[in-house]
């Protein structure tokens, strides 16, 4: 194919071919988020996590990996990690491999299906980008995950956690806290080197600025945090409602090689690009559309 | 040509920063996906929308979804009932953008360029952009020969409005 048409596809069909495989992908996808959700409490348990081996070892993690190889994504891995950002790679990437573009970053189906199941599964508003790409000679193709600080701070930390800030923020010590709430000192402490991993308590125990600012806005909220089912514990029905997402998406995929190609009349093809750059004004390039229609009356 | 039916839509074409609201001239019609890129037909005239022109394609609305498709001047705005279609078209065509943002620029270098202002520090005030952007710039157009030596070519020229074209020439004394 000519420079300016379809990239660098062998044929329309191969291109046909590739749309065909992404549109079951994004079925996939859709029909996978939306029976996804994710309770806040297993959400926890990863946000907690401060080594990649403590993530990788989390329901959550392993959920969401195998979700993401069933829809055609690949095998996803967690290279990096810190409060309010997550690095995965996918080696092999098979949607790098459907594009026949070299020099480009190519896989914003994934980035786009990461971001929608950390914003909408997970409750982390989230921005994704694919950084490296096995298109543009990287070895792996590798995303990152740029999470909302306020959505993390949100879910990461409880009911308990703002005890212990408003317990500091009025001066006192973490033991005496502790016996007010009744919480052994281990837990304390893991709690404290939590607050100041997130930056929200100092080395000496005083609330932050970051601190402040998140017990003042969390001081006048009221949420009763959700409670349900993991997905992972009815794997069935996600693989159910992904299989009947797919149906559609497969009948196209067949069909684009079997359906006749329209011919379209050159004479009755209106280039906007050119049209738009001919015209003074939009007024212009409308008038030279309805003057067409008119015509063809 | 020949195109392949992806999907019944309506669409609407409206001109950038117009601030007129195209809301008013939907049309119902067919979505294509052609060699060139995408064609949307309305059953008398087939839109074609040229690959290499489009900036940018987004998705602006969930249900029903809402495909925005950005070429200089124009944007255009496709709605369909599978949103599987459009999403994945995006993502199909995303890759495949070879302007995205950099042609509107080249486009300012090379009327700027036109215009007799040769100054880097000059037009990366103008353009408000960073002056080493400027000299990316440069080097683009003239690599891919929109500008030679400090004249703008016949390939730049097609970067332009015929309202651009005219103003330069008149600016150098060639006459509209």
């Amino acid at each position: 194919m000519k420079e300016g048409e379809l990239g660098n596809f062998e044929s329309f069909a191969e291109g046909l071919a590739v749309l065909g495989k992404l549109t079951k992908i994004d079925s996939a996808v859709r029909a996978a988020v939306d029976s996804s959700r994710v309770p806040p409490s297993e959400v926890r348990k990863m946000l907690k996590c401060s080594t990649i081996t403590e993530i990788s070892n989390t329901p959550l993690y392993q959920f969401m990996t195998d979700l993401f190889e069933s829809v055609g994504l690949g095998q996803m891995e967690i290279v990096k990690a810190d409060n309010f950002r997550y690095v995965f790679s996918v080696p092999d990437n098979p949607i790098a491999k459907a594009y026949r573009l070299k020099g480009k970053k190519t896989c914003y189906i994934t980035s786009d299906a990461i971001e929608e199941f950390f914003t909408k599964d997970l409750g982390l508003p989230s921005e994704v980008n694919e950084t490296a790409c096995m298109n543009e000679g990287a070895e792996k193709c590798t995303f990152t995950v740029s999470i909302q600080p306020l959505a993390v701070y949100k879910i990461a930390l409880d009911a308990l956690d703002r005890e212990i800030i408003r317990g500091l923020r009025h001066s006192k010590k973490p033991e005496e806290i502790s016996q007010e709430l009744d919480m052994d000192i281990q837990e304390m402490e893991y709690r404290l080197s939590v607050l100041r991993n997130y930056k929200i308590v100092n080395r000496e125990n005083r609330v932050t600025e970051v601190g402040e600012t998140y017990y003042m806005y969390m001081k006048n909220q009221v949420s009763v945090e959700e409670d349900f089912p993991a997905p992972w514990e009815d794997m069935q029905k996600i693989t159910s409602a992904i299989a009947a997402s797919e149906s559609f998406a497969v009948a196209f995929e067949s069909a684009a090689f079997k359906e006749p190609m329209y011919e379209v009349d050159e004479e009755k093809v209106v280039n906007l690009s050119e049209e738009a750059k001919k015209s003074r004004s939009f007024a212009e390039l409308l008038s030279k559309q309805i003057n067409i229609e008119e015509d063809e009356e | 040509m020949k195109a392949y039916q992806l999907e019944e839509v309506k669409f609407a074409i409206s001109p950038k920063d117009s601030g007129i609201n195209i809301g008013l001239v939907w049309k119902a019609g067919k979505l294509y996906l052609a060699m060139s890129g995408i064609m949307i037909s309305d059953g008398n005239v087939w839109y074609e929308i040229p690959i290499e022109k489009i900036r940018d394609i987004s998705i602006t609305e969930d249900n029903p979804p809402r495909l925005r498709i950005n070429i200089p001047a124009l944007d255009i705005e496709v709605s369909g009932e599978r949103a599987e279609t459009l999403i994945a078209l995006r993502h199909f065509l995303l890759p495949q953008l070879v302007a995205r943002g950099e042609d509107e620029e080249l486009a300012n270098l090379v009327k700027l360029w036109g215009a007799g202002l040769h100054s880097p520090l000059l037009i990366s005030s103008l353009m408000k952009t960073d002056e080493r952007r400027v000299y990316h710039l440069i080097e683009k157009a003239e690599k891919e020969g929109y500008i030679s030596g400090e004249e703008i070519t016949e390939k730049g020229i097609d970067l332009l409005s015929e309202e651009d074209v005219a103003f330069i020439k008149k600016l150098r004394g060639e006459g509209a």
